[in-house]
């Protein structure tokens, strides 16, 4: 099986430079035999399957529902694929492909969430107690990977600065509220099903 | 509800996904029906149930209500075993009905919770247009016993976020709901 070369990074493309406030987000996950992905009380995603760990949640990993379609959810990398691929890079790197069975596989058991970017990007959590008052602002980054030109990032702005930056309690604390926020935001407004949703012109993303 | 795309070349894998992960739309895909019969159905199982003769007391219903959360929440601490290693199972109970009978006694439409792997429990709470989603914290408290973090929706439009102990976040949700004629109770 050949890695679909549509979703590489390649000489000719760029950063994306159009308003993608139209667009879709697309997040796999893994459901076991047996585990449900919905909640039949609800209707809404059960949280496992939201974000999984819980380290992962300042910086969720998504791809842009068009030219990376349902068809690459399957896409797993091997751990020699990891290393190799599983690295921020520019949107023009030549990158080759990787090889099956040796940088990635198939996982028949990976489902999918879709979200609309403009429920996720600038909007705003906002927590007060007592005189102790913080906020988060939700940006949607594009953060091409060498496996995955169309890899987006769901990522946390806060008040009190980055989070890597901060003492360990005071990271645990705005960690548990970011959680809290990402697991909101996603719960009311991700679905399981594939939207309607527009393509990217050829334009916003290549030079060619 | 988002729009499904139909009639594209992955109708196969829509298809097979939408059969897998439980969605309400996966049985128009298999069966090549229209998203009205399938509301239909869902209608007819409705009054099938409306007229089976079952009814409750509001006291009734909302035990009912709890004991199907804490078998839930039963069962669900007992797969995140990792994340409540060392805290008493029976604690962690009281702290749940604390926050359950809380959330039970404004009579939802739909309550349901998720224990989550940060040691809380996440209620996702509906009554007419109003949504409330709510962790309350049962370990790695950081602020003082009893936290919660809160967000509350009017359909898609966010009303408020509020972070504090759960009785500071229950008189929060009242203040912020008073228009909608939501109350609930105040702590003794």
């Amino acid at each position: 099986m050949n890695y679909p070369i549509e979703i590489l990074p390649s000489q000719h493309r760029k950063w994306i430079d159009c308003p993608l406030g139209d667009y879709f987000l697309i997040r796999h996950f893994e459901l076991k035999e047996g585990e449900e992905a919905i909640d039949p009380e609800t209707g809404n995603i059960r949280v496992k399957n939201i974000c999984s760990p819980k380290e992962n949640i300042s910086d969720l990993s998504m791809s842009l529902l068009g030219i990376f379609t349902i068809r690459h959810i399957n896409l797993k990398l091997t751990q020699e694929g990891r290393d190799k691929y599983l690295h921020y890079c520019q949107p023009d790197e030549v990158v080759l492909p990787p090889s099956h069975n040796i940088d990635f596989s198939n996982d028949a058991n990976r489902r999918f969430w879709c979200i609309s970017i403009s429920r996720l990007n600038g909007k705003s959590f906002n927590y007060s107690r007592n005189n102790s008052n913080f906020s988060a602002v939700c940006r949607v980054h594009h953060t091409p990977m060498r496996w995955n030109f169309w890899h987006f990032s769901l990522r946390w702005e806060t008040d009190l600065g980055p989070l890597e930056e901060m003492d360990e309690r005071e990271r645990n604390k705005i960690a548990q509220r970011l959680g809290h926020s990402a697991r909101t935001i996603i719960s009311h407004f991700a679905r399981v099903e594939v939207p309607t949703h527009p393509v990217l012109p050829t334009g916003c993303y290549s030079n060619n | 509800m988002a729009k499904i795309r139909k009639n594209t070349g992955d109708s196969d894998l829509i298809e097979s996904h939408l059969l897998r992960v439980g969605s309400a739309y996966a049985e128009p895909y298999a069966t090549g029906g229209s998203f009205e019969a399938t509301n239909r159905r869902f209608a007819f199982a409705d009054q099938k149930a409306k007229e089976s003769g079952w009814s409750h007391t509001p006291i009734e219903e909302i035990n009912r209500r709890f004991i199907k959360l804490d078998r839930s929440f039963i069962s669900q601490l007992s797969q995140e075993n990792n994340v409540f290693s060392g805290h008493p199972e029976y604690i962690l109970r009281e702290k749940m009905k604390i926050s359950a009978e809380l959330l039970l006694s404004c009579e939802p439409d739909v309550i349901s919770l998720e224990v989550t792997n940060e040691g809380s429990i996440f209620y996702t709470w509906r009554k007419n247009d109003i949504s409330i989603y709510l962790d309350h914290y049962l370990i790695e408290e950081h602020d003082g016993k009893d936290e919660a973090i809160v967000s509350i929706y009017k359909n898609n439009d966010k009303v408020a976020d509020f972070a504090g102990s759960l009785d500071e976040v229950i008189v929060q949700i009242n203040n912020s709901l008073v228009s909608e004629s939501i109350d609930f109770p105040a702590f003794a």
